[in-house]
């Protein structure tokens, strides 16, 4: 009996192959399809001058390379990317660790707050970015309604560099906030309460507490949320582009970033090639965060 | 342990505490409460300054307006058509994917599985002019196929389902194919009924990223009948800068669909957009 049952569980394993081929093969061509040959195309693209309205494309080598080290302009967004992602990481993680801490402490009133904190998350970002443009209106904005309510001048806000920054750092926080401190707060909940026991057993203050034993519990959780942090906000588009973009008898200044280059080049001047390149430098420091990730991570393993 | 904590004394250090937060609420919540007193006021007391609180004559002509006169039933449609078949396909993708990567042994599969993943950390935006230029070719500007193509997959779902399926029971699947079981059929009747809750997870995130894709369609869309809700609602906001009150009323309408589905299913909805970061 045993023999006729493994002879049959053997020949069943033998149809799983073709099972595996036409349960996962469709899967696997559009994953190849949509994801793998686009990448490695994007690569080489970045060394053409590929364009959609051109007959022909060139090999030119790190000719694109070359050029972006003399754009201004793609020297400005990247400056401007990365100063946006520096204070938003850290303005947004040291918030939302704050709140999570916090929450802790407020008993049931906590899943209320963890409630409205969310509603944010959950607004894509067109809306949001439409809602605190208008906030953010000279004239007619509640921003600077409320800086004559505290006796503070009143600001141009989207038309200056440094005040664009100021304005997507504060929307950025608005719509991320909430989501890092799920993540923050799920992490806490995880850590037993035993060592919360001990640590007081041995005298240790509440801040002590948060600094021996929550820090360095919550360090795995910290370290991708700041990676899944990093990786969102040098990617950041929508904002900048709804908050930003020249609109009809509202001029504002147009506040470049990475993504939006690579959509200038891309798709308002088919400089596809080009493009492709800026991606790559995008993908780069993409991989270079990854990396740096598990380097730390392997680290804390030994 | 648990009872004394009730009766603890009245904790002085909660004051600011709860200060605190009701600030923060107030600053999550003031600029959405802000937008749907603002589309309820007429266009007069909008640019009224200093502006008004509460709508002194409050209307729903803004709500009118963008819904008969700008089209946006259309471009909601559009949304709803976009993230369902995103939805559908995600769902079933990566239930195939991860079931087929968790219950079976085939060559190059840990390659496979690997080639997948490292997918995942690549943003859309690194490609999307590689996409764009295979949706030239496939001739799909201003279509459905077209602005769902990159979303018909996530390679984080199919890790996820994954996860799932190697928590099904062996024994299960082998009492079925000792049964005379097709695979397929195990899969239809064992597999996804056991995978209701996470599938419903994933669900909702697919839906929810599909709904706020925005640089993609802005990209490939040029026809207004194919406007997603999110596009009709910029190009809505550049025309009428100065017309306030529908294009508040146009930004509550595209936050409410997701508000509802987030109020009726919370804990999904939580448990679905955090799903990446349970991996860590």
């Amino acid at each position: 009996m045993k023999n006729v049952l493994t002879g049959f569980l053997h020949r069943a394993k033998k149809n799983h192959l073709l099972f595996v081929v036409l349960a996962l093969g469709p899967v696997f061509a559009l994953f190849l399809y949509i994801r793998i040959i686009p990448i490695i195309k994007t690569a080489l693209y970045s060394f053409t001058d590929y364009s959609i309205i051109k007959k022909k494309s060139h090999f030119v080598g790190l000719r694109n390379y070359a050029s972006m080290l003399r754009d201004d302009s793609f020297k400005l967004a990247l400056s401007n990317t990365l100063m946006v992602t520096l204070i938003c990481v850290v303005a947004t993680l040291s918030l939302a660790l704050l709140l999570s801490v916090v929450l802790r402490r407020v008993g049931r009133a906590a899943a209320a707050y963890e409630l409205i904190f969310f509603i944010p998350v959950v607004t894509p970002w067109v809306p949001a970015s439409v809602i605190w443009r208008w906030l953010f209106d000279p004239t007619f904005g509640m921003v600077n309604q409320l800086f004559s309510f505290l006796h503070l001048p009143p600001q141009a806000w989207l038309q200056r560099p440094d005040q664009v920054i100021i304005a997507i750092v504060i929307i950025s926080i608005w719509k991320t906030v909430g989501y890092y401190m799920i993540i923050f707060s799920v992490g806490l909940r995880n850590i037993p309460d035993i060592f919360y026991e001990a640590a007081r057993i041995d005298g240790a203050s509440r801040f002590q507490q948060f600094r021996f034993v929550t820090l360095p519990l919550l360090r795995p959780i910290f370290l991708f949320a700041a990676i899944m942090a990093v990786i969102q906000f040098f990617n950041v588009f929508t904002v900048a582009y709804v908050v930003s973009a020249d609109n009809q008898g509202s001029p504002s200044y147009e506040f470049k970033v990475l993504v939006w280059e690579i959509y200038r080049n891309g798709f308002n001047y088919y400089k596809m090639g080009y493009a492709s390149a800026e991606a790559m430098i995008l993908l780069l420091f993409v991989l270079l965060i990854v990396v740096l990730q598990f380097k730390v991570a392997g680290n804390e393993s030994e | 342990m648990k009872a004394n904590r009730h009766r603890k004394p009245f904790e002085w250090a909660l004051v600011p505490i709860n200060a605190a937060l009701a600030i923060g609420a107030l600053f999550i919540l003031g600029p959405i409460l802000w937008m749907l007193l603002t589309s309820l006021k007429t266009g007069e007391e909008i640019l009224r300054v200093p502006p008004t609180l509460i709508p002194q004559n409050a209307t729903i002509r803004n709500f009118v307006s963008v819904l008969t006169i700008q089209g946006f039933p259309r471009f909601i449609l559009n949304s709803l058509i976009i993230s369902t078949l995103s939805t559908l396909s995600v769902l079933v993708t990566s239930m195939l994917g991860g079931y087929v990567f968790a219950k079976f042994q085939f060559p190059l599969k840990k390659f496979l599985f690997a080639l997948i993943i490292a997918t995942a950390i690549v943003p859309f935006e690194v490609y999307m002019v590689s996409v764009y230029i295979t949706i030239g070719n496939l001739k799909l500007f201003d279509s459905y196929l077209g602005i769902v193509f990159p979303i018909l997959i996530m390679s984080f779902g199919l890790f996820f389902m994954r996860q799932h399926s190697s928590s099904l029971p062996e024994e299960l699947l082998d009492a079925a194919r000792v049964d005379g079981a097709a695979e397929f059929w195990i899969l239809q009747r064992i597999v996804v009924p056991l995978s209701k809750t996470p599938l419903m997870a994933l669900g909702i995130f697919a839906f929810s990223e599909a709904w706020a894709f925005f640089i993609w369609p802005l990209i490939i869309v040029n026809a207004r009948k194919f406007y997603t809700i999110e596009l009709g609602l910029m190009v809505f906001q550049k025309m009428f800068f100065i017309e306030h009150g529908p294009i508040a009323a146009g930004a509550i309408i595209s936050i409410l669909p997701m508000l509802t589905i987030f109020f009726i299913l919370r804990k999904q909805f939580i448990q679905g957009v955090t799903l990446s970061g349970m991996k860590a």
